[in-house]
């Protein structure tokens, strides 16, 4: 299987700073974005999908290719 | 050498707790010589004493301490001030005793009389402040180290700058157990010159398991975590990526990274995994992050029962130096050392009665940048114009020096061909 | 329209295969096989190789050359942005020729800034396996999971606005693009349709709003300066002039990037009139301002840390100071300065293969700058007593030549990437009234 590491555990309360930090400033033009792709006019709820398909996809592609590289560097030298 | 099984604070010798207190001749002769520099009776100074020593050792009632040597101090200082009622009814009324001393001392009237109490006092005044001294507790001198919530054990240190001497024992023993590379020095003892203390002085740094800390905060994977059991802040060896933001959040300098192959690895045993399995001691892997421990498998009684409560550092150290326990606990050793070590080092307030009780000085390092340490020193802090020196034992001498570097580097970029440090 | 603005001319670089091209590609790809070597020698024996060391007792520097660059990267990153901002939001469409280039200049520099990050690790095998179980829960107090979480963001929205503003372009361009790259056109081109040129110019309008709020007020002007200012441990990296600071210096290397691949490019391919001087002169203009803002908050930080300053900052800053490579930093910066100072006033000074050779001084001494930050930063904790504390920090050569490899990763990704779409906006050369 994966070698997945489950967090430890630690006392540090599961709400911190960067809940606000991230949550609530940083992502919020995001948020504000997807609303303007969904609400405004012209729209098209297709092209708004397409959009998301972008940030998702490519999210996902990223990171996926950080893990295959990150595998190779694991099966080569560790 | 304070006999650590003991838990008298005097000189008397004590098997064990059901027999009673021995004074062996060496004590009467030095008792007998220091007294009969006085004007007063030297038999009677030894008796007060001898019992004083008894009432701390819970031989001997405060009450009947009292009433047994009434007739005889009235008679050879003009006044008995132990006011017995008054001892006992403070006693009764609050926990720690805390008024006892400003109450006898209310007694006298004047400047002047008391002032010939403290000379007529001799040896009796001793033993007597001995006695006052110790339940003067309310104080925030002789008060045990309590920290945030007290149910919760929260294991630390109290460490005696003053006791230490610089050996280096503790730094060789901990590389011992822990297999840390050179130069990873999980303990760290610094010689240090100051402008305004005469002498050399010590440091000793070990992490400092704090009870806010930033270096578990920034950990971006949560490797660095603290056990909520006994809030040490260990390491997770299969989860840490050696991104080092910890050792550079780390005011103290306490973290040690794994910057090669380390010198003698380690893994999968009783030792190198806690109680809940996971991976927190040894030396980290290539690549991973490591500092002082605490060993917490020996807290967890993976090592045997007599490990529990103690770490190789204190074990090693031989000065009296090192004290670990739970520090929300007031009968734990680091506790004890303190309530101890301020009853020994007992102020004059003979004359001022409002001063300190003791004259001992503790601090937690940085405190100021709200970490909240767990290490407690006694002595004093190295101010912003210390600097560090040789000290009396080098690192060199114990064989410490860090000489990884140049093993690889010597070699340019290649290394060697097997990839690791040589042992 | 003339030849030097036709959709023709922003089509040269896809059409032409040059010796020169071929000549660069191989000193590219040489640079980077270089640093594969070196690296190769860092995964197997650790990062023993690199002339990093604990700080403490070690008096060594654990953060050096390997931060300072990826701090570097992303500020040249904000280029993009910045760009596409002016064009899309403010109008200005002097800019909108360079546009898609910054853009990728983004993509590029992202890329080599998460490649450092890679390099820079101890355990880079488990940068994916620990990171992302993690994320739920340490992202809500790591400034260093904060970071990544921006970063990605930031790629993935600028990699997404290119995809959408692309579809335009290759839709009308598509009999003049090579076959062989149609599975390439074909998946960039899914479900397009005319009709929703106008929806997606509407949402890249709000991608570029999204972005140019995130990148430069809470990426570079945020979670990269916090994770140095929120600590307790180092003197020099206090206070919250760090985010305007680290913005600055984000501005001033992204603009100086954008002078560089610009002026390549219309060399390279004749783009006199393609690339008007006028945008060298704007861009330059833009540098000047970004320039002085910089020198400006590099004197707050001076002059509250050395003249009554607490002790430990006060030595920090004095430090900082008294090191020579400091003042060659801002040297390069303040040359770059004088020079565009002058050619606002006297305009005939100006000359774009100059403004570009200085862009490079200044690209230079922004990573100087942001590598001395870290380095002195770590050589100067606010806890003194540490003896053989500053230790030296020298970058080694495995250190070094990762700088050659991202830069040649980053020509190398231009070289690749103007074979396949334009690097000019087709808008740039259409009619304006067409566009609007």
């Amino acid at each position: 299987m994966l070698p997945l590491s489950a967090s430890a555990s630690y006392t540090l309360p599961f709400v911190g700073p960067g809940t606000y930090l991230i949550f609530g400033i940083v992502l919020l033009p995001i948020y504000i974005m997807l609303v303007a792709w969904f609400a405004g006019k012209p729209r098209t709820a297709k092209k708004g999908l397409l959009g998301v398909a972008y940030l998702v996809g490519l999210t996902t592609g990223l990171w996926g290719s950080l893990f295959v590289a990150t595998m190779v560097i694991l099966y080569l030298f560790f | 050498m304070p006999d650590k099984s003991s838990t008298s604070t005097a000189d008397g010798d004590r098997p064990d707790e059901s027999t009673p207190l021995q004074f062996d001749d060496e004590w009467e002769a030095r008792a007998s010589e220091r007294l009969s520099e006085t004007e007063f009776d030297t038999e009677l100074g030894i008796e007060l004493a001898k019992d004083a020593q008894r009432v701390v050792a819970g031989e001997l009632s405060e009450r009947a301490f009292h009433e047994k040597h009434h007739d005889a101090v009235r008679d050879e200082f003009g006044e008995d001030a132990r006011l017995l009622d008054a001892v006992l009814t403070e006693r009764e009324e609050s926990d720690e005793g805390e008024g006892v001393a400003s109450r006898v001392s209310s007694l006298f009237e004047d400047e002047s009389s008391r002032r010939e109490f403290v000379k007529k006092g001799g040896a009796a005044g001793m033993g007597l402040s001995m006695l006052l001294g110790s339940p003067d507790a309310g104080s925030a001198s002789t008060a045990p180290a309590e920290d945030a919530d007290a149910e919760d054990t929260r294991l630390g240190m109290v460490i005696n700058l003053n006791n230490c001497d610089g050996c280096l024992e503790c730094v060789t023993a901990c590389k011992g157990l822990h297999g840390t590379s050179r130069g990873a020095h999980w303990i760290y003892v610094m010689a240090y010159t100051d402008p305004d203390l005469e002498h050399e002085n010590f440091f000793v740094r070990t992490c400092m398991h704090c009870a806010n800390a930033p270096c578990e905060k920034v950990c971006p994977v949560g490797a660095r975590h603290t056990r909520e059991k006994d809030g040490l802040v260990l390491t997770d060896y299969d989860i840490c990526i050696g991104c080092r933001y910890c050792m550079v959040s780390c005011p103290y300098g306490a973290n040690y990274f794994q910057w090669g192959d380390p010198d003698s690895p380690r893994q999968n045993d009783h030792f190198t995994h806690d109680e809940r399995d996971v991976w927190v001691d040894g030396p980290p892997p290539n690549g991973a992050m490591g500092k002082c421990t605490f060993e917490p498998a020996w807290q967890d009684g993976q090592a045997g029962e007599k490990l529990v409560g103690t770490t190789m550092c204190e074990m090693a150290c031989q000065r009296d130096a090192i004290h670990f326990g739970d520090l929300n606990d007031p009968e734990s050793d680091p506790n004890q050392h303190l309530e101890e070590y301020r009853a020994n080092h007992p102020n004059d307030r003979s004359e001022f009665e409002d001063r300190n009780p003791d004259t001992v000085s503790t601090f937690r390092a940085m405190e100021e940048r709200g970490t909240e340490p767990g290490v407690i020193f006694i002595g004093n802090e190295p101010s912003v114009h210390a600097e560090q020196v040789e000290g009396p034992v080098t690192y060199e001498d114990k064989g410490l020096i860090d000489d990884r570097k140049s093993e690889i580097l010597d070699d340019g970029p290649a290394g060697d061909d097997d990839g690791g440090e040589l042992a | 329209m003339s030849t030097g603005t036709s959709p023709e001319a922003i089509l040269r670089p896809i059409h032409t295969y040059s010796r020169r091209y071929v000549a660069t590609v191989a000193i590219v790809l040489a640079l980077i096989g270089f640093w594969l070597f070196l690296y190769a020698q860092q995964l197997q024996h650790g990062l023993i190789v690199t002339n990093l060391g604990d700080w403490g007792s070690s008096a060594g520097v654990p953060w050096g050359l390997y931060i300072g660059a990826f701090i570097w990267w992303v500020g040249i990153a904000h280029g993009g942005i910045i760009l596409s901002a002016a064009v899309r939001l403010l109008g200005l469409d002097t800019y909108q020729p360079v546009a898609r280039m910054a853009e990728l200049l983004t993509i590029a520099a992202l890329t080599c800034a998460g490649l450092f990050i890679l390099i820079h690790v101890g355990r880079p095998d488990r940068l994916v396996t620990s990171v992302v179980p993690a994320w739920p829960t340490r992202v809500q107090w790591s400034p260093l999971m904060w970071d990544v979480t921006v970063i990605t963001a930031y790629f993935v929205l600028t990699a997404t606005y290119l995809l959408l503003t692309v579809r335009y372009d290759i839709h009308r361009l598509r009999e003049q693009l090579p076959d062989a790259f149609e599975p390439v056109y074909k998946l960039l081109m899914v479900d397009y349709s005319e009709t929703e040129d106008a929806v997606v110019e509407r949402m890249v309008w709000w991608l570029a709003f999204a972005i140019i709020i995130m990148a430069p007020l809470l990426l570079h002007g945020g979670v990269i300066p916090w994770l140095f200012a929120l600590l307790p441990s180092m003197a020099g990296w206090e206070g919250g002039v760090q985010g305007p600071s680290f913005l600055s210096i984000a501005l001033t290397s992204a603009v100086s990037g954008i002078i560089v691949i610009a002026a390549v490019f219309r060399s390279a391919y004749g783009w006199e009139e393609l690339i008007p001087e006028a945008v060298f002169r704007g861009l330059a203009k833009w540098l000047g301002f970004f320039s002085l803002m910089f020198l400006w908050l590099q004197l707050q930080q001076v002059i509250t840390g050395v003249f009554a300053a607490p002790t430990t900052l006060q030595h920090a800053t004095e430090v900082k100071l008294a090191t020579p490579t400091y003042w060659v930093a801002i040297g390069l910066v303040v040359v770059a300065l004088l020079y565009i100072f002058a050619t606002v006033l006297r305009p005939s000074l100006f000359d774009i293969r100059v403004m570009a050779v200085l862009s490079i001084g200044v690209l230079l001494g922004t990573l100087i700058e942001k590598t001395l930050f870290v380095v002195e930063g770590l050589q100067h904790a606010h806890f003194q007593l540490y003896e053989g504390v500053p230790g030296p920090y020298i970058p080694s050569i495995v250190e070094l030549s990762a700088i050659g490899a991202t830069v040649a990763i980053v020509a190398m990704f231009f070289l690749s990437v103007s074979k396949v779409i334009p690097v000019v906006e087709l808008h740039a050369v259409e009619d304006e009234e067409e566009v609007n």
